[in-house]
C-alpha cells in the first residue's frame, strides 16, 4: 500500500460529537497547566539558599583574616551560589513553558527540568559527604564559637575520608544512573534538533 | 459571538485532529479519554491568548502534541487531573470505529516510533506542508524533509503488502 492511500485512510471522517453541556461547565473551570509540576521544595530551597548566603557573607566578613575558617566558608558559599543559580534556572524554565510553543522547544524545556531535578537529587548524595567538613566547621564556629580544628588530627583524615566517599558515590552514580535521569537524558538526545 | 461559542465552533471544526493525535499517543481507550479531555482543557485555557500570527491549525497541533508527548512521558505516574469530570461523561464522544485493517496496522507501526517521529508522521499524513510541520515542531524545513524521508522509508518497508 502506498503512502497517499494511508493518508486518505487517515483523513477519513470519523463519528465524533462534542458533549456541549459538559463543555459549557468545563469552560468555567480554572484549568491547571499540565506540562510539568514544579516541586514546592524548589521555592523552599531557593529561600534557604538566599538566607544561607547572607549568613555566610557575614561569617566571611567576620573571619576574613582567619584562613582556616575563611576557606570552608568560601567553599560553602560557592556551592550554595551554584545551587541558587540552578534553582533560578529551573524557575525560569518552568515559567517560560508554554503549551502553544513549538513542540521541540517545549519538550526540551520539560526534559531539561526533569533532568535537572534528577541530577540535583544525585548531586546531593555527592555534595553532602564531599563538603561535610566545611558544613561542620562553619556552623560550629558561628553558633557555638567552637573551633573544630582544636580536636587534634581528625580533620585531615576526615577531609580525605569524605573526599574518597564523595568520589566513590559519584563513580557509582555514573556507573548506575537512576532511571529518571537516564530517561531525561535519552529524551533530550532524541529531541535534539540537529 | 461570545468566547465560549467561538471555542465550541472551533472545536467542532477540529475535533477530528484531537482524536487522531490522542489515538496515536495513547493506545489504551480509558487513558485516551483522559488525554482527549486534557487536550481540550489546554486548548480552552490557551484560547484567549491565541496568537493570530500563526495558523489556527499550527497553534492547535502544538498544543495537542505538547500535551500528548508530556502525558506519554509521565504515563506511569499519571493521575487523573479532572477526576470529577469523568462522572459527568466525556467531552468528546466517539465510537471506536471498526477500523480498516490497514489503518490498524498503521497505528501499530506508529507505536514503534519515537514521540517526535510520531508527531512528524501525523502531520505528514495530515498533508501538512514541510514548512508548516517545521513551524509546529520548531525545526528547520530541511531537517523535517530529511526526517520525514527516513520515516517514510521505514514505514514503506513495514506496510508493504
Amino acid at each position: 500500500m502506498e503512502l497517499p492511500e494511508l493518508s486518505n485512510l487517515w483523513n477519513a471522517p470519523g463519528n465524533l460529537s462534542i458533549n456541549r453541556q459538559l463543555l459549557k461547565e468545563v469552560t468555567l473551570y480554572k484549568v491547571k497547566a499540565l506540562l510539568y509540576s514544579l516541586k514546592w521544595s524548589t521555592y523552599f530551597e531557593l529561600m534557604l539558599n538566599i538566607l544561607f548566603i547572607f549568613f555566610l557573607q557575614g561569617f566571611i566578613l567576620d573571619h576574613f583574616y582567619e584562613i582556616r575558617f575563611l576557606i570552608p566558608a568560601l567553599i560553602l558559599i560557592a556551592v550554595t551560589l551554584a545551587s541558587t543559580v540552578l534553582e533560578c534556572y529551573k524557575l525560569y524554565l518552568f515559567y517560560s513553558l508554554r503549551v502553544d510553543s513549538p513542540v521541540t522547544e517545549t519538550q526540551q524545556k520539560v526534559a531539561q527540568l526533569q533532568y535537572l531535578e534528577a541530577l540535583e537529587a544525585n548531586s546531593m548524595m555527592v555534595i553532602i559527604p564531599l563538603f561535610s567538613a566545611p558544613i561542620l566547621i562553619v556552623p560550629a564556629k558561628a553558633f557555638f564559637d567552637f573551633d573544630l580544628y582544636q580536636l587534634g588530627n581528625w580533620m585531615p583524615q576526615y577531609i580525605i575520608g569524605s573526599v574518597v566517599v564523595g568520589f566513590v558515590i559519584a563513580f557509582l552514580l555514573r556507573k548506575f544512573p537512576n532511571e529518571k535521569l537516564k530517561k531525561a537524558i535519552d529524551f533530550l538526545k532524541e529531541i535534539k534538533v540537529d | 459571538m461570545d468566547q465560549q461559542q467561538a471555542f465550541e465552533q472551533f472545536l467542532e471544526t477540529h475535533k477530528q485532529l484531537i482524536l487522531k493525535v490522542a489515538g496515536t499517543y495513547c493506545g489504551d481507550p480509558e487513558l485516551r479519554k483522559d488525554l482527549i479531555q486534557d487536550i481540550i482543557l489546554q486548548l480552552w485555557k490557551s484560547f484567549p491568548s491565541y496568537n493570530q500570527a500563526y495558523a489556527l491549525s499550527t497553534w492547535m497541533y502544538r498544543i495537542a502534541l505538547n500535551v500528548s508527548i508530556s502525558s506519554l512521558r509521565k504515563e506511569s505516574t499519571r493521575k487523573k487531573t479532572y477526576e470529577g469530570l469523568h462522572q459527568q461523561g466525556d467531552l468528546l464522544y466517539y465510537q471506536d470505529p471498526h477500523m480498516e485493517e490497514r489503518l490498524q496496522l498503521l497505528y501499530q507501526h506508529m507505536e514503534e516510533l519515537k514521540p517526535m517521529e510520531k508527531a512528524m508522521l501525523i502531520l505528514y499524513l495530515d498533508s501538512r506542508q514541510h514548512t508548516e510541520i517545521a513551524e509546529i515542531l520548531g525545526m528547520t524545513a530541511s531537517n523535517v524533509s530529511t526526517k520525514i524521508h527516513r520515516i517514510k522509508t521505514l514505514l514503506k518497508s513495514k506496510v508493504k503488502p
